[in-house]
């Protein structure tokens, strides 16, 4: 059974806790590199959460600090824009999109990893191409199938005469359900489990389904939260998609309310930058909510994605 | 869905090869059942768009009325546009300067980060915010960071004694600025896979290696990074993919400027789609970026070919 | 087969563009009677709170005519209305009203995006009669003696110098710069740079990001007495429109006196901030302590770009009817509708403009603050850009191709010269 055990530190470099004089220095040298790293991936994020607490005209010029707290730009921006109805519909989308995709592709990522599936190999070159198409390039033909699906929208059969699902959740959800992304993803993880675990539940009479469900999925959880997190990133951050296949504002997401921050308005046309942050700020937390708490699971999951080719 | 029980005493060989190959039928089948939603996803929605723009790239379209067919000279017409070319030369230096660079730091900051060390699950959230942090904001940031007049890049400069740079607004430096924001953003997915699979490498067989008197050294490349390959190889594809994909730093922060010193493929091809209304075109450039993507990643699998399933 | 299969996907797609016409409804003669719903692109009016509020005032006025007809407004952001339209144009789903700006309105009405407003019955003395006689947005409209299109609001962009720095520099205050070179010597004169050699005062703000000298570009062309383009055909490519560049790259390149897409991270008029002497501003400050404070504004002399002739460079909104629209005649209304003084007047302060109206309601509006005072008063010297029916092609490249003179790294005669070549490709 390969269990990861979490959080089992081995001494890679070889240096053993403070038992040497030279390892000591090592890991306070560590101990700096790791802090002053740290520190350069987050300057982002701190400036982030400091502007959202900036007056606007404070930010003509580049600043740290906020020369005055203004917590208010919080409720301020919540309020500037439907911004209840844009978490809402983002929430639905993500909610949408993340839990049909964690079946799916850990299905498939299981088919190609464990069974005698004819032409595996081509079907994962297949789903490996897939994943490299940029997604801008597909926008207008993603669009016009959308268009085009029969009996919707007002479509006869053959998907002409009405508008498909254009405007509606299914147009936001359905072309996400599954990601050649995750199915690679899965199928690495999958690869990893040993296959006498199968055979044993074999043995005992499981059915090829049940001991995808029973016996693997549950040792899947790492990749389930790794699929979740990255669907869950790339839902909430969707602008492009959502803002051409919709035109209703009950259907538009979180970027596009932020999108309308940055858009010329009363500020006299500047950038409406506290706002702006403190939304981001506010989309940003449960991402890092989750990473926090599915860290556990989150860097086993990860583990297994690279464990064999 | 029929159990099978294994019989006490060995069986004829062609029962044993009927029961087998109906157990592999079987599986084949379960195979297919878990595939099939995933497959057929990914064709309406995937490879039925790609078809499109291939289709569309041996056209001039003209966004009304039908597409003319002009057979292969919207290819032609690439190898003399002088923008494709440079967006292409661009494109693959990016690729060849961010994906080394910001693997090689990714597995230098997960080795320090399995060491047993304080704060280990803080650290790790650190270099894992930029990847959740709002696109503007690390845009803003970064844009304020190489400011020519006022900006810490400079400032920087200075103290060392060398020479301000034009940083993103000269024509020179641009792309190398953009490649440093790159490797500082992807660097957290890729730390977390290898953080993962570090803590798969047996402790048992680095402490054999250390007892049989390996060096730090020695044990990391005998060791650990053999153990990495796997790791590599998930990395590396997606890393090649990630960073052909490369739109939303070029679209916030240089718009492929100065004079094309930035353009890269994806976003020239989004500019040739709704800039220049060229779809034609634009499809025929994204089929000649997949071409090259495809030849980046089987160049990358060939560096794993010994160690591929 | 290949063929067969590109060919049947080709014809899918045809099928597919010509299958859609997105308004629905008949347009009676009836206004009271007529049903439908009527589909408008909003790019200027933004989503936030404020923007729906002051589109549901249109919407309600618009109902008092026509209450039975819907509308569906689009909340499309001006920087993405391309992707929006491109992609709704292929795939045959046309909007009942439209909102661009200028510049669009002869590529939109080539590819029959928008329809013929003449032939719904707008005259152009009709258009006259809105925005005053002799208005240079006329042309923007026109197509071939058709209005395809009825003005709203104009954005212009005028400049401003600093009248202490000016002091400080030795120049005189009250002096405004009457020609291209006197601006020059000017910015010269007022780059003030520290020890280390660092701008800490821009002579000279063109307020551009890399790759946008466009508009700044057109202001001079304008300047020197030329417009962009002229009876249909490019007129850059002339000892004015190198004059003009040489002079961008004078002051940029070689005097240094302005630093290359240099901008404040608020993207804001760095004139208005102190941070440049002289430069761009939008016809709109906030004299109050929110914005940029009274001080300030009183210390700012507004003008125009100036050499043989007056040029201030102006965008603009303007609503057409979309073409296939079954609701022409509610479309018709609902661009009445915009046109009303209180309409004008929120998208004015939404998209930070002047409205083009020549009732005493809008030159009150403008009163209130000195940019648009100054900005009305010029609005006779507004130039524009667009002008060909492949304009919005020319756009995407016209900026980053004046890059490479204002860099130096190729003359402003090959610039334009390529850049002649691009206009005339269809």
């Amino acid at each position: 059974m390969s269990s990861i055990v979490l959080d089992k530190v081995s001494d890679k470099s070889g240096v053993r806790g403070g038992r040497e004089p030279g390892a000591r220095t090592g890991r306070i040298v560590l101990y700096v590199l790791l802090t002053l790293g740290g520190f350069l991936m987050i300057v982002p994020f701190v400036w982030m959460i400091l502007t959202s607490l900036k007056s606007l005209p404070e930010l003509a010029s580049f600043s740290w600090l906020p020369r005055a707290l203004h917590p208010e730009n919080y409720f301020n921006a919540l309020a500037a824009a439907p911004f209840a109805m844009y978490f809402r519909n983002s929430i639905f989308v993500v909610v949408g999109q993340t839990l049909p995709t964690l079946l799916l592709s850990t299905c498939a990522g299981y088919a190609l990893a464990q069974l005698p599936v004819q032409g595996k190999k081509h079907i994962l070159n297949y789903f490996i191409v897939l994943l490299v198409v940029p997604f801008q390039i597909l926008i207008v033909p993603l669009f016009l199938v959308i268009r085009a699906v029969p009996l919707a929208g007002g479509n006869d059969l053959f998907g002409q005469g009405g508008t498909g699902w254009v405007n509606t959740w299914w147009a936001l959800i359905i072309p996400f359900v599954v990601s050649p992304l995750f199915i690679f993803l899965a199928r690495q993880f999958f690869v990893s489990l040993p296959a006498d675990l199968a055979d044993a539940a074999r043995v005992d009479g499981l059915s090829e389904i049940g001991i995808f469900f029973r016996i693997m999925a549950p040792l899947a959880k790492p990749a389930f939260v790794t699929i979740a997190l990255f669907n869950i990133e790339s839902a909430w951050n969707g602008f492009i998609w959502p803002l051409v296949a919709t035109s209703s504002e009950d259907l538009r997401p979180l970027q596009f309310g932020l999108a309308t921050f940055a858009q010329s308005s009363a500020s006299g046309g500047a950038v409406q930058w506290p706002f702006l942050m403190a939304i981001a700020t506010i989309a940003t937390l449960p991402m890092i909510l989750l990473f926090v708490f599915g860290q556990r699971y989150f860097v086993a999951g990860m583990a297994n994605a690279g464990l064999k080719g | 869905m029929t159990t099978r029980t294994l019989e006490p005493v060995a069986p004829a060989p062609s029962t044993v090869r009927r029961r087998r190959s109906g157990l592999e039928k079987a599986k084949a089948r379960a195979g297919w059942l878990l595939l099939a939603p995933a497959l057929i996803h990914s064709v309406i929605f995937v490879a039925v768009p790609g078809v499109i723009v291939l289709a569309l790239s041996f056209s001039e379209f003209r966004l009304l009325g039908s597409p003319d067919l002009v057979g292969l000279d919207n290819y032609v017409t690439l190898f003399s546009d002088s923008k494709f070319v440079q967006a292409l030369i661009n494109t693959v230096i990016y690729t060849l300067a961010v994906v080394p660079l910001a693997m090689a730091l990714a597995i230098l900051v997960a080795l320090g980060l399995n060491q047993r060390i304080r704060f280990r699950a803080a650290y790790r959230t650190l270099f894992y915010l930029p990847v959740v942090t709002s696109t503007v904001a690390v845009a803003t940031v970064w844009l304020w960071i190489y400011n020519p007049s006022s900006g810490l890049g400079n400032e920087v400069l200075s103290f060392l004694g060398l020479s301000r740079s034009g940083w993103l607004t000269d024509p020179g430096t641009a792309l190398s600025a953009l490649i440093a924001i790159g490797v500082w953003q992807g660097l957290g997915t890729k730390m977390i896979v290898y953080l993962g699979a570090l803590q798969t490498i047996s402790p048992e067989l680095v402490e054999a290696a250390r007892l049989d008197g390996a060096s730090k050294w020695q044990i990391f490349w005998h060791v650990t990074w053999p153990g990495l390959a796997p790791a590599h190889f998930f990395v590396i594809v997606t890393s090649i993919a990630g960073s052909f994909q490369v739109f939303d730093l070029v679209y916030v922060t240089t718009q492929g400027g100065p004079v094309g010193s930035t353009n890269v493929l994806t976003y020239d091809i989004f500019q040739n789609a709704f800039g220049n209304l060229k779809l034609g075109y634009a499809s025929a450039e994204t089929m000649a970026m997949l071409l090259l993507v495809g030849v980046f990643i089987y160049l990358g699998r060939m560096t794993q070919r010994n160690r591929e399933e | 087969m290949k063929k067969n299969l590109i060919l049947g996907v080709a014809g899918v797609l045809t099928a597919l563009s010509l299958a859609g016409c997105s308004s629905s409804g008949a347009s009676n003669d009836n206004p009271a009677a007529t049903t439908g719903t009527l589909r408008v692109t909003v790019p200027n009016f933004p989503a936030n709170n404020d923007g729906q509020a002051a589109f549901q005032k249109v919407v309600d006025h618009f109902h008092q005519t026509y209450p039975n007809v819907k509308v569906e407004p689009d909340y499309v952001t001006f920087n993405n209305l391309n992707q929006k339209l491109t992609t709704s144009i292929a795939s045959g789903q046309v909007y009942d009203v439209i909102m661009s700006g200028v510049g669009w309105i002869p590529p939109l009405a080539d590819r029959g995006v928008i329809q013929d407003m003449t032939k719904l019955g707008v005259q152009q003395a009709d258009v006259e009669q809105e925005i005053g006689k002799n208005s240079p947005f006329m042309d923007a409209v026109m197509v071939k003696d058709s209005v395809y299109g009825m003005p709203l609001v104009a954005n212009p962009r005028l400049l401003a110098y600093s009248k202490s720095a000016f002091a400080k520099a030795g120049l005189d205050p009250a002096k405004v710069p009457q020609s291209l070179d006197e601006v020059r010597a000017d910015a010269k004169a007022l780059t003030v740079r520290d020890a280390s050699g660092k701008v800490t005062q821009e002579g000279f703000d063109f307020w551009a990001a890399s790759g946008n000298y466009r508009q700044q570009f057109v202001a001079a062309l304008g300047a020197l007495g030329e417009p962009l383009f002229k009876d249909g055909k490019q007129n850059f490519n002339n000892v004015a429109g190198e004059k003009a560049l040489t002079w961008m790259t004078d002051v940029i390149s070689t005097d240094k006196s302005s630093e290359y897409g240099v901008q404040n991270s608020g993207q804001t008029a760095m004139v208005t901030t102190g941070e440049a002497a002289m430069g761009f501003v939008g016809p709109y400050v906030d004299c109050s302590d929110k914005g940029i404070g009274q001080a300030k504004c009183n210390d700012l002399v507004f003008f125009n770009l100036k050499d043989t002739k007056e040029a201030m460079f102006t965008g603009g909104q303007i609503a057409s009817v979309g073409a296939g629209t079954k609701l022409a005649k509610p479309a018709l209304e609902f661009i009445k509708v915009l046109r009303d003084e209180s309409t004008l007047e929120s998208l004015s302060s939404l998209n930070v403009g002047i409205p083009l109206s020549t009732s005493d309601a809008a030159t009150k509006f403008v009163q209130s603050n000195p940019a648009s005072t100054f900005a009305q008063k010029s609005l006779q010297s507004a130039v524009f850009e667009g002008g060909t029916t492949n304009w919005l092609t020319l756009r995407t490249n016209f900026g980053p191709t004046l890059d490479e003179a204002i860099l130096k790294r190729q003359s402003a005669k090959q610039v334009l010269e390529g850049l002649e070549v691009t206009a005339q490709a269809k």
